[in-house]
């Protein structure tokens, strides 16, 4: 199609109309769809009725999102806000709690120990005088025992080794000896 | 962090809503996205670049709203035992029928209807441009098209929004 067939060509204006109104035609193009609208009658009534669509559509007017829709938003994301911080502070604290209540629970131990020594260190002990009685004659008891006991060992040691194993071999040798010289 | 999401919120809940009123043709459905795409944008603010983020919420936007058309269709579908293809032509129109078009009492309100009988994506430019006033590129990159087919999908939009009210015209 030449210039002069697409200027008298309704349906090559009419698919042109909205880049035209756009101004985004090709210059030479912008001219030859203008001289057919000079002349048409039908396609002026097209480009009318796109300036009509356009200039209606841009008029139309924004909408305001209504306040319970945005409210609605907002108290579920303070909810997850909430529930996120919970969350945060209890994993928090379980990181803490698990190391450590070991190590925590073991010094606290030794405080008290080294503590409770401390004190019983520094106090005077309190004892009745019938108890230190009581407390010299088990004393007395368990060293007469034990040297009953001495006694009793150093005997047995005495009989049972020193007699059996060094006196009387010695002696036994001894004789022999003397009784070979006599004869 | 509730104040900075708070003005965000402020900043964008009117295009998000605007857009879903238009796109979608009613005032539960516009206030069900605006909802789900705030829901969203408390999600995600964090991560998206604030320059980006006109674009993003405009895509988020568009898709909830395709997702509640296509919940509509298989509730459709469902509902009134149709095949897939019979409720997909139903919802692909998803408009007013030519009756109620014919009907509506003014010119901008003939034109909000005659917005339903456009293909998705020709409505989707038509209302980010004319109404909502984007800028080509924030449209081509909100939608990730090429800046030529976001001109070609305008142009296209507009002539048949032209061709429905001249049809309704001669209805009256």
């Amino acid at each position: 199609m030449n210039r002069a067939e697409r200027e008298n060509d309704c349906s090559w204006v009419q698919e042109r109309i909205e880049a035209h109104l756009d101004g985004e035609l090709p210059e030479m193009e912008g001219i030859g769809l203008e001289k057919h609208l000079r002349e048409c009658a039908d396609c002026s009534v097209e480009l009318e009725l796109a300036e009509r669509v356009r200039g209606g559509l841009r008029m139309l007017p924004l909408q305001r999102c209504p306040d319970p829709v945005v409210e609605g938003v907002y108290e579920r994301a303070r909810g997850e806000l909430r529930a996120t911080r919970r969350q945060r502070l209890h994993e928090w604290l379980d990181s803490w709690r698990a190391p450590l209540w070991r190590p925590v629970a073991a010094a606290l131990v030794v405080v008290l120990m080294i503590g409770g020594t401390m004190t019983y260190q520094d106090r005077e002990p309190e004892v009745s005088p019938a108890e230190l009685a009581r407390a010299e004659q088990q004393v007395k008891w368990t060293l007469a025992y034990l040297s009953q006991v001495g006694r009793r060992t150093g005997d047995r040691v005495r009989d049972d080794v020193l007699r059996d194993r060094v006196v009387e071999p010695i002696q036994k040798s001894i004789n022999r000896v003397m009784e070979a010289e006599t004869m | 962090m509730m104040r900075r999401f708070r003005k965000l919120c402020e900043r964008h809940r009117d295009r998000v809503y605007t857009f879903a009123w238009y796109f979608l043709g009613n005032r539960e459905d516009a206030e069900d996205v605006a909802q789900e795409v705030l829901i969203r944008l408390w999600n995600h603010w964090r991560e998206v670049d604030s320059a980006r983020l006109p674009a993003w919420i405009t895509r988020v936007a568009r898709n909830a709203c395709l997702d509640l058309l296509r919940k509509r269709k298989s509730y459709r579908a469902v509902v009134s035992g149709e095949g897939d293809e019979e409720a997909l032509s139903r919802v692909a129109s998803n408009g007013p029928d030519p009756e109620k078009l014919a009907e509506a009492s003014d010119f901008q309100r003939q034109l909000e209807f005659a917005l339903q009988t456009l293909p998705e994506i020709h409505r989707t430019v038509v209302v980010l441009r004319e109404i909502q006033g984007l800028k080509y590129d924030e449209i081509a990159e909100s939608l990730g098209l090429p800046l030529n087919t976001v001109k070609v999908y305008l142009h296209r939009g507009r002539r048949e929004l032209r061709e429905q009210l001249k049809k309704s015209m001669d209805d009256e």
